[in-house]
């Protein structure tokens, strides 16, 4: 073992203590740091899988949109499901309309489907908290859950809908009744935004609501497992002629992707300062102990040491701080992690939380995806930056010079 | 005695210093230290070297180990000639040439007794498996055997300093620099360490260059030197011994 490595080791775990209070204090301010910010990042990715899955399961995998109501549909339909990478079809129209009941109006957006088509596209019945699917016909719809407790609405509840059709037949002095309908079921699908402010009705119903006749808006598609998302939106695209298009599920909900991604973001770089600031109170432990060393410092150099590996121990000694520091932060967060949903249900019960966390988190379980390039990225930062934090003092014994070093008091 | 030392001087001197200068520039004021310094040291002999405070005796002493430069003379250990040798060089050759004992001990406190004495072997990338015998046996010529896994921190000055003696006899270095290697201890145990220092080096064949304040310890050496005015005389011993009759040599 080269002089320099041992002396840094021996600095930091003496030979009858085994531990300096230094080391101690350094490694575990690095591992808290480390540990958080792994912490942090895992959940945030477990989140924000979840979310994605939701997305996904909400939308399928790949759109086929137009500006206007597209008529003669089925062609379309059929030409893009004989493709290879396609698996599934399946029409829809949406648009919004008002939702009243009593004297209570709503304004949800609206999504007509074929309902044996989508069923088989996206777990819809997953979705369902009461009634049933297959209750569904013309005159019924399904209430997203937040919605249907606000307006008090259970199964078999009739609701009246009110159209931008009927503005336009007003023009024409025509006047249209509003058309009641029961509601069918409520689902749920875990998204707030969904929850609140959807209805599900079939397309027929969608279609006469927004008189579109066979017309649809658009054409969600599933493709089989393994195709590749972005080739087969590419190759449909030049298929299709304008004003068709296809978009991917990611491009539909782009600012909800680039929103997880920026928080993740903002929240590593945030974090990082924790191991910023345990390494600054490594430099100036350092610092001190090179100030406090430099009559020994001046004699080990008499001794025939050279001065670069005097400065290469003090270097040493942060990077073994850094790399301890990590493998112990790693260890605690996967400790944490494994007993996180035991650690959050302790800590809501003695704040009596846990009703609210119930409410605002619709699962009980914490999601955690443990991803390689982050764990990569926070330990070569940590280590990087410990290191940095040995060069400071490091530095410092370079300009000592061992004459003026066996000299000082 | 003068006819061994007649035979010796006829060697290849071990240390040799020749018209050595040094001055200081310390905010545009210079300290004229060292004004053609010569001296030479055959094998196995001990000198000292007495001189006021500020004379510039450990500055000397720096200077020939090579942990200072000089900008007139030159130094040569062994007939090696010091000026030009590079950084890395100058380290290997010091640590095998030179060991060193000072006022104050350095010695490492995060390790014992036992790993303070074997640092100096480490630190020449020298640790063999013999190394760890030689650093017990020194100890035990030190007198320190027993205490060789204690933390240095509870040892007392005296015991310290011993501790430092075999450090610096680690690596079996031709000359030992010792720069008042008794001053922070009381007389009793001042002059046992020195006995014990003078004892070892010669059985270990090192040459001692002692820096005291005490006759009495300058005396212990073959010869003596005083610094003064930049310049090493010869006080007794050497030459100079045989030119001048006793009763007019200074301090005698
Ligand atoms: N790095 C330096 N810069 C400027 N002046 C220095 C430096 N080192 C030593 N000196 C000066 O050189 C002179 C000799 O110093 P030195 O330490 O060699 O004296 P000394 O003989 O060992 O004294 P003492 O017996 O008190 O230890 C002193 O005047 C000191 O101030
Ligand atoms: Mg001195």
């Amino acid at each position: 073992m080269p002089w320099y490595l041992y002396m840094a080791l021996k600095q930091l775990f003496p030979t009858r203590r085994g531990f300096s209070f230094f080391a101690v204090m350094s490694i575990l301010g690095v591992s808290l740091g480390v540990a958080v910010l792994i912490g942090v990042q895992s959940v945030m990715n477990g989140f924000g899988r979840e979310i994605r899955e939701s997305l996904l399961k909400i939308n399928g995998d790949i759109r086929i949109e137009s500006d206007r109501v597209i008529y003669d549909w089925e062609r379309l339909a059929d030409f893009v499901e004989e493709r290879d990478d396609v698996d599934l079809v399946s029409p829809y129209a949406h648009g919004v309309v008002m939702l009243q009941r009593g004297n209570l109006p709503l304004f949800p957006s609206v999504m007509g489907i074929d309902l044996t088509r989508e069923r088989q596209l996206l777990p819809v019945d997953e979705f369902i908290r009461q009634g049933s699917l297959d209750d569904l016909d013309d005159d019924s719809v399904l209430l997203g859950s937040v919605m249907a407790q606000r307006i008090g609405a259970t199964v078999g509840t009739s609701v009246e809908l009110y159209t931008p059709l009927m503005l336009d037949r007003l023009k024409r002095d025509e006047v249209l009744l509003p058309r009641e309908v029961t509601v069918a079921g409520i689902f749920e699908s875990g998204r707030h935004d969904v929850d609140s402010s959807t209805l599900i009705t079939s397309l027929r119903l969608m279609q006469d609501l927004y008189g579109m006749e066979d017309g649809i808006h658009g054409l969600a598609l599933r493709l089989e497992p393994g195709a590749s998302l972005g080739e087969a939106t590419l190759a449909i695209n030049e298929a299709l002629s304008s004003p068709l298009r296809a978009v991917t599920w990611l491009e539909t909900n782009r600012e909800y992707a680039y929103v997880l991604e920026f928080e993740k973001t903002m929240m590593t770089i945030i974090l990082f300062f924790i191991i910023l600031v345990a390494s600054f109170s490594i430099t100036s432990a350092l610092m001190t102990s090179v100030v406090r060393k430099t009559r020994e410092i001046g004699l080990i150099v008499a001794m025939g040491a050279r001065p670069f590996h005097v400065a290469m121990s003090y270097c040493v000694q942060g990077l073994i701080i850094g790399v301890s520091g990590t493998v112990i932060g790693i260890a605690l967060q996967a400790l944490i992690l494994h007993y996180r949903n035991e650690i959050v249900w302790t800590f809501a019960r003695l704040t009596d939380g846990r009703d609210a966390m119930l409410r605002f988190y619709q699962f009980n379980d914490i999601p955690v995806y443990y991803s390689m390039s982050d764990f990569v990225l926070v330990s070569g930062m940590t280590i990087i930056i410990c290191l940095l934090a040995g060069i400071l003092p490091a530095m410092r014994t370079l300009r000592m010079k061992p004459s003026d070093a066996l000299r000082s008091e | 005695m003068n006819t061994s030392r007649t035979v010796s001087a006829h060697d290849l001197p071990l240390l040799e210093v020749a018209d050595l200068h040094k001055t200081f520039h310390d905010s545009g004021r210079s300290i004229h230290v060292l004004n053609g310094v010569n001296l030479s040291v055959p094998d196995g002999r001990n000198i000292s070297i007495c001189g006021q405070s500020g004379s510039g005796k450990s500055t000397f002493l720096n200077l020939i180990s090579g942990l200072e430069s000089h900008e007139q003379g030159s130094i040569r250990w062994n007939g090696l000639e010091i000026m030009g040798l590079n950084e890395r060089r100058l380290a290997r050759e010091r640590g095998r040439f030179f060991g060193f004992i000072f006022q104050a001990y350095y010695l490492v406190p995060e390790i014992n007794v036992v790993e303070n004495v074997l640092l100096a072997a480490r630190l020449l990338g020298r640790l063999r498996q013999s190394s760890r015998d030689r650093a017990v046996a020194l100890l035990e010529q030190v007198g320190l055997k027993d205490r060789m896994r204690y933390p240095v921190q509870k040892l007392s000055g005296g015991e310290r300093q011993r501790v430092a003696v075999a450090r610096a006899l680690m690596n079996e270095p031709k000359v030992i620099l010792a720069d008042e290697p008794t001053g922070n201890l009381d007389e009793n145990t001042a002059s046992e360490v020195m006995d014990l220092i003078v004892g070892i080096c010669r059985k270990q064949g090192s040459s001692l260059i002692l820096v005291t304040h005490n006759p009495l310890f300058a005396r212990m050496m073959d010869q003596e030197y005083l610094l003064h005015e930049g310049v090493l005389n010869v006080v007794r011993g050497g030459d100079y011994d045989r030119m001048i009759p006793d009763e007019f040599k200074p301090g005698m």
